[in-house]
């Protein structure tokens, strides 16, 4: 294998008038791993997402999946590349089954029919059923079992399980898992429900008004954000220099600061010349880690209700 | 079922019962309001007579008949192909809405093009099954109803009035055309009204003069906007 990324941004931009959608993103996706994007609303991702797939033009920039500019993308690419929109738009007219005949008609040589028979079973689907008369919840499995029968070997998926329930993001997930373990497949998945990505990805990447702000292993990310308690003996600096701080709230003596991987010695010396103390470290949920990470500085208090 | 074949049934499973709705009601709207002109083909004949040779005749244009807006057609054919222009370009304009105005409503644009085989190949599909479709059934009903005429009198009816009706099959195509296209221009903007425009005019032309040059007139008409959809729904953003 030639190019080791399975998909591949190289200053990719897209402006919508004057407002850049994405900025200038580089993103190495490498084989066999599971990418989660992650973003507030209109961050990004699901422009970038639909530049990979070919439905948008970037405005300067490139991308590509397998190698192929996503421009180009022939017909025998697209049978390896299985995608789930968002809102699992499927044609409602049609029922299961033939939606099922349908889809396999364009895999003729990948479609798995016992995976998907499998797969609509296990969710206690009927083939009968039209589409129009399935829930959000069953449309996406049906989707899922749609996107996996042809055994795709990247999967891209824009916020797959937004508006499902808990039980159905688990079996939705679960589907997702079953095709990680097989070997070599690749990921990249937008999400807003942190749970999912910590409990699936093993890389985040995330975009901010358009621009990448993070491009590591979960684990990394995880460790790399932290909330501080600093206890400071007199009043604080006006100045807080702290090394790595993204930001802080001041309550008199009392600091809680957010760092990025804040180097130990020097945090500790600088705790030494301020005459500060780190009181106690709080521990956060990737959740709570991307908020504090994403947040913009003019939100970083909470709405005042008490006025109302 | 390969992959093509898998594209064109999709398309007929909807084109085919509303085809057959058009020609219920078109029967109907035939049995129901004109049982004369069923049975008095003599009538269209001799007003047919008059019709082709209309490029010629001093009447050519629109009328004015007690302060009423009459047109060509409706003066030398009679309601029968008033009928058949009426019932099968709506039919073409639902299909146009169906096929290229829908989706973007509803969503599904990326679920139809994310698959193995070129735009341009859906495009081209969805097309001529429509495009053949339309035509060929205005045509038939078009002869079945000639026929049917003409076991009901005496007089024959000619096989130019058939054709005629053949040739009315492109207004249909006019509408089905002007519509996807505009359904495909992303940005309603000025721009998107002059294909209605245009058709429109041609469709007035088309009723007014019926002669080989508004069917040259169609014939470009067509040649113009179908590449221009084709063009608009591969470069589209979705």
């Amino acid at each position: 294998m030639t190019n080791p990324y399975a998909i591949e941004t190289n200053d990719l931009t897209k402006y919508y008038g004057t407002s850049a959608a994405v900025d200038h993103l580089n993103l190495k996706i490498p084989y066999g791993s599971i990418y989660g994007l992650l973003g507030r609303n209109g961050a990004g991702k699901s422009t970038t997402i639909r530049m990979l797939l070919n439905f948008a033009r970037p405005t300067c920039g490139t991308c590509s999946i397998a190698g192929c500019d996503s421009q180009q993308l022939t017909p025998e690419l697209l049978t390896k590349i299985g995608y789930i929109n968002e809102g699992h738009k499927l044609y409602g007219s049609m029922k299961i089954k033939e939606i099922q005949q349908y889809q396999a008609a364009f895999f003729p040589d990948t479609w798995n029919s016992k995976l998907f028979d499998e797969m609509i079973d296990f969710f206690e689907l009927s083939k009968n059923k039209k589409i129009k008369k399935l829930s959000n919840g069953q449309r996406a499995q049906v989707s899922l079992a749609l996107t996996l029968a042809p055994d795709p070997e990247i999967l891209i998926m824009d916020d797959p399980t937004l508006g499902l329930d808990v039980v159905v993001r688990r079996q939705f997930l679960e589907g997702m898992i079953k095709l990680i373990q097989r070997k070599g497949r690749t990921i990249l998945f937008s999400s807003h429900i942190l749970s999912d990505v910590e409990r699936v990805a093993d890389h985040i990447a995330i975009i901010d008004q358009g621009r990448l702000r993070a491009d590591c292993t979960t684990e990394e990310f995880r460790s790399a954000v932290r909330k501080l308690i600093i206890h400071f003996d007199n009043t604080p600096p006006q100045e807080m220099n702290i090394p790595g701080l993204l930001h802080h709230r001041c309550n008199e003596h009392i600091i809680e600061a957010i760092l990025i991987a804040p180097p130990e010695d020097a945090l500790n010396q600088w705790c030494k010349d301020n005459n500060a103390n780190i009181h106690s470290e709080v521990e956060m949920s990737l959740e709570d880690q991307f908020i504090e990470y994403t947040i913009t500085p003019t939100k970083r208090h909470l709405f005042s209700w008490d006025k109302y | 079922m390969n992959k093509y074949t898998a594209i064109i049934q999709k398309e007929l499973k909807y084109i085919i019962p509303l085809t057959i709705i058009t020609i219920l009601v078109f029967a109907t709207l035939n049995y129901s309001s004109g049982k004369g002109h069923f049975s008095n083909n003599h009538y269209i004949q001799k007003q047919t007579d008059r019709f082709i040779t209309l490029d010629d005749s001093p009447h050519s244009g629109f009328k004015f008949k007690n302060n009423k807006l009459s047109s060509g057609i409706l003066e030398y054919l009679g309601l029968p192909a008033i009928y058949l222009i009426e019932c099968f370009s709506s039919l073409a304009i639902i299909l146009a809405l169906i096929q290229f105005w829908l989706p973007s409503f509803r969503g599904y644009w990326k679920f139809t093009l994310h698959r193995p085989v070129k735009r341009q190949t859906i495009i081209i599909l969805y097309l001529a099954t429509t495009i053949i479709t339309l035509f060929l059934t205005n045509g038939i009903c078009w002869t079945l109803l000639c026929n049917y005429m003409d076991t009901q009198t005496l007089i024959p009816v000619e096989n130019y009035i058939i054709l005629i009706g053949w040739k009315f099959g492109l207004i249909p195509l006019i509408c089905y055309t002007t519509i996807s296209l505009i359904g495909l221009i992303q940005k309603i903007s000025q721009i998107a009204k002059i294909p209605i425009v245009l058709a429109a005019l041609i469709i007035l032309a088309f009723i007014n003069q019926f002669n080989a040059q508004t069917i040259l007139l169609i014939i470009i008409f067509l040649i113009m906007t179908l590449p221009l959809a084709i063009y608009r729904f591969t470069t589209n953003e979705y």
